[in-house]
Parts: structure tokens; C-alpha cells; sequence
């Protein structure tokens, strides 16, 4: 069997264990939605972190400097800063409620049907198309790590769902995130032994790569944000599309329900601060990191490389930067005949 | 008197301790009924938003400062200060060690200022107290 797809399932079997036991032991109503309120601050920023590192944010960003450079890195820079906006805002408030769930803390005040039927909607409208968001960035990794899997699965689930394609790997998801956590970490340390530690030269490669449609390097700001070409009302379109991601980084993180619901689960308001300062340490820590995996795939990769399938058939899928430089040292030329 | 049960002044999150122990799941609104009035909680309330209201007033500022002068003053920006890293990059980071600065700083004043201020507020709550609105 496949190496990858023998860890994958010890990693799904763990997690399967993990929540047997979890579920024996849950026996009230405030174990089941807050898990007894008993969570230490540390612990659930822990599980903040986890939550929020996802396909999305974590593959996703890596991807876009790769193929935007700098500009990719605007995406790590708000969705740390949209955590004072948690941090001095929400966390504290939502513990302090002492409900169970966001519906909960709002229909306290309001008229509940129409609050709770609202939240309802909105919970399933938002997860559904996080999901899919979700889903194809996983679903991107198993064509590349277990093609296999992906050709043989391709018959049953190779449905056209909401136009988008869903792949085989719906329950995947989150061990496959608890894998690359650890990989960014490795993959980091990889890209700064290649250049020797030497920041210097890394941005003397990064530099070295250019867009072809602007010119511009990859360390300049511009590529994905062509400043200067449209206006809409007298005004840039390209800095109102760049305000515009920051508004939704920096409000939207507030609003997620899976930070949210975090803030039920532990015992004080101090506990919740704490929670918050582990989640920022921690994301802002991967965040930088993102920069060594995306710059780095733009330098020893390269765009034209990142995609599921080699040459000819190479159509640039940038949730794959960050595999695709995992598999860097074993697939280049340069290295080998450097080692040899 | 029992030493290990909570006080009374707890939100409704305490309802489930409540039920163990006899007491009726309602009995926190009496005692939080007029308590936005008293000098504690307004004390508390000024507090935190000496702090925060500045706090985010700025952290907005300095963030969107970013894509602005992206934006604004494209040359400017995408000038090397060491080696290739350029202006832009650094300013990026920044942001980061700026978010974790406000962010250690609101800890520190909440564990010391704003838990004194609500552990006030909270001794009003438990000493039954009738407030003229």
C-alpha cells in the first residue's frame, strides 16, 4: 500500500479513537457544546490555531506567493491582525455570556425564532461554502499524493456539485491539515538550509524571479494588485480591491464560527485572553512561515512547475505550492548532481 | 457556608452547577438587574474603553496604512533597504510584531486593571444592593 495513504488512515484511525473516547465521556449538556467550560487558555488557543490553519489559509497563501509574490503576503498580514479584532472585541464578551452557542448570545436580547432561525441559515450558507473552499484544496493533495486513490474513487464522487467539483475527500480534510502543520515547519527549515541560512541570498533569488505580465519582481508589491491601470470614481481599483480584502480579513475573522464557539469553552475571561495570545503566537509564527514556503516555490519550483500533472499536461494549480516543494529535493536535477 | 460553591454572581453559564445544587436557574437575574448603574461596572466599562477604543482606532490605522501606501506610492514602497528586501516587506512584517505588541500590552492591562475592576463589580453583585437607576 502507499505510504502516504497508510499514514493518512493511522492519522484518520487516531482521530477516530480520540473522539470514541471523548464522546464515552461527555455526560452533560455543557460537555457536549463547551466541553465543560474546563479548557485551559493555552489548550484552546492551541485549538483556535488548528481551526484556523486550514486548506484554506495555509496551502492557499502559500499558493499565492507563489504566484503573486509579495502581494500574496498581504492575505498572512490581515488574518493576523484580525485577531485584536477578536482579541479586543470578541473574546471576552462571548465568554462572559456564559451560553452555549453564538445563536445563544444573540437571541439573549432578541426575539429568539427569527434571531436562531437566521443563525441557523447563516451557519450552513457559510459552511457549505467554506467547505467546498475546503474541499478542493484537499482535494488537490490527493490527486497529488495518493493519484492512485484519486483515479480508482474518480467513477463515484466526480460529481459537478454547485459547479464546483467535489473530490474524494470529504472526512480527509482535518488530518490531512494536522500533517501539513507539521510538514510547514520541516518544509521552512528546508527552503533556509538550501540557501544556507542566508536570508540575504534567499531575497537575492526571490528578487531574481519576475512576473511576466508587470515585470515586476516577486519581493515588489503590484502583481496581483495592478496598481496604477483602472479607476473606478476617480479611485485606484486595484488599492480599493487591496482595502477591500483587508476590510474582509480584519472583520471577517471576527465572524467565524469556528473561532467563535472557542470562547464558550473555556473557564474565565483570562482564559480567553490567553487563548487569544497562544493563537496569535502560533498563526503569526506559520504565517512568516508562509513566506519561506511561497517565495521558495517561486524560486526552486517555479509557477510553470506547480500543477498535478507533469509536462505536457501542466495546467498551474497554486494550492500545490507548498507539495510541490516538499517534493523539490527529489525531483530536481540541480540538487541531485549537487549531493553526488 | 460552603466554601467550593461559586458565587451567586455568575452569569447563566453557572445554571448547570446551579441545577446540582438546588438553586433555581433564574436567580442570577435578580442580582444582575440594575448593576449597569453602579460606579463599579461603569469604572470597569471606562476602563476598557480608554484602552480598546484608542487601541483598535489605531491597529485599523497602521494596517490599512499598508495597502495604502502600496497603492499610493508604489516606488516608494518597492525600495531595497537591505539587500533585496525592500521597504514593503519590512513594513509587512512589522504589522506582525505591531499585532503581538497591542496584543501583549491588552493582556497586561487586563490582567491587572480590568479583572480588579470586574472582581469589584462582581462583590457589588453578590452584596444585595438596590441601585436608583
Amino acid at each position: 500500500m502507499n505510504l502516504t495513504l497508510t499514514l493518512f488512515l493511522i492519522v484518520v484511525g487516531i482521530t477516530l479513537v480520540i473522539t470514541g473516547w471523548a464522546a464515552r465521556r461527555t455526560r452533560t449538556t455543557v460537555q457536549f457544546w463547551a466541553a465543560g467550560r474546563g479548557i485551559t487558555g493555552w489548550q484552546n488557543g492551541l485549538a483556535i490555531a488548528g481551526d484556523y490553519m486550514s486548506a484554506a489559509s495555509f496551502l492557499g497563501i502559500a499558493g499565492l506567493i507563489a504566484f503573486n509574490g509579495y502581494d500574496g503576503f498581504m492575505y498572512s498580514v490581515g488574518w493576523l491582525v484580525a485577531y485584536l479584532t477578536v482579541l479586543f472585541l470578541i473574546a471576552e464578551p462571548m465568554r462572559n455570556t456564559g451560553k452555549y452557542t453564538i445563536a445563544d448570545v444573540i437571541s439573549y436580547r432578541m426575539s429568539p425564532i427569527p434571531v436562531r432561525s437566521a443563525a441557523a441559515f447563516s451557519t450552513v450558507a457559510v459552511s457549505a461554502s467554506y467547505m467546498m473552499a475546503q474541499m478542493i484544496g484537499a482535494g488537490s493533495l490527493i490527486k497529488i499524493l495518493i493519484p492512485s486513490l484519486d483515479t480508482a474513487l474518480k467513477p463515484w464522487f466526480n460529481w459537478t456539485v454547485l459547479g464546483t467539483k467535489l473530490d474524494p475527500s470529504i472526512t480527509l480534510v482535518g488530518a490531512l491539515m494536522m500533517m501539513l502543520m507539521g510538514g510547514a515547519v520541516l518544509l521552512s527549515f528546508l527552503v533556509l538550509l538550501h540557501f544556507g541560512f542566508n536570508l540575504g541570498g534567499f531575497f537575492d533569488a526571490i528578487a531574481g524571479v519576475k512576473d511576466k505580465a508587470t515585470g515586476l519582481n516577486f519581493t515588489e508589491p503590484g502583481i496581483l494588485y495592478k496598481y496604477g491601470q483602472k479607476q473606478v470614481l476617480g479611485i485606484d481599483l486595484a488599492l480599493l480591491d487591496n482595502v477591500s480584502l483587508g476590510m474582509a480579513l480584519i472583520l471577517g475573522t471576527a465572524g467565524l464560527p469556528h473561532i467563535l464557539m472557542r470562547f464558550f469553552t473555556v473557564p474565565n475571561a483570562k482564559a480567553a485572553r490567553q487563548s487569544v495570545a497562544w493563537a496569535m503566537g502560533l498563526i503569526g509564527s506559520f504565517y512568516i512561515m508562509t513566506t519561506f514556503l511561497g517565495f521558495g516555490a517561486a524560486t526552486l519550483v517555479g509557477k510553470a512547475k506547480i500543477c498535478a500533472t507533469v509536462a505536457p499536461n501542466c495546467k498551474p494549480n497554486s494550492n500545490l505550492a507548498a507539495p510541490r516543494l516538499a517534493e523539490y529535493p527529489r525531483s530536481s536535477p540541480r540538487s541531485r548532481s549537487r549531493r553526488s | 457556608m460552603e466554601i467550593d460553591r461559586p458565587p451567586p454572581s455568575q452569569p447563566s453559564g453557572r445554571s448547570e452547577a446551579a441545577l446540582g445544587e438546588g438553586g433555581p436557574p433564574g436567580e442570577d437575574v435578580a442580582y444582575w438587574e440594575g448593576l449597569e448603574h453602579t460606579e463599579e461596572f461603569r469604572r470597569l466599562v471606562a476602563a476598557r474603553m480608554r484602552f480598546v477604543l484608542p487601541a483598535t482606532a489605531f491597529f485599523l490605522a497602521y494596517y490599512f496604512l499598508l495597502p495604502l501606501l502600496n497603492g499610493l506610492v508604489p516606488n516608494l514602497m518597492r525600495t531595497d533597504v537591505i539587500g533585496h528586501v525592500n521597504v514593503a516587506y519590512l513594513f509587512a512584517l512589522s504589522q506582525f510584531i505591531v499585532a503581538w505588541l497591542l496584543a501583549a500590552f491588552y493582556i497586561r492591562r487586563a490582567n491587572s486593571v480590568f479583572d480588579r475592576l470586574a472582581a469589584a463589580v462582581r462583590d457589588r453583585a453578590t452584596r444585595g444592593r438596590r441601585v436608583t437607576p
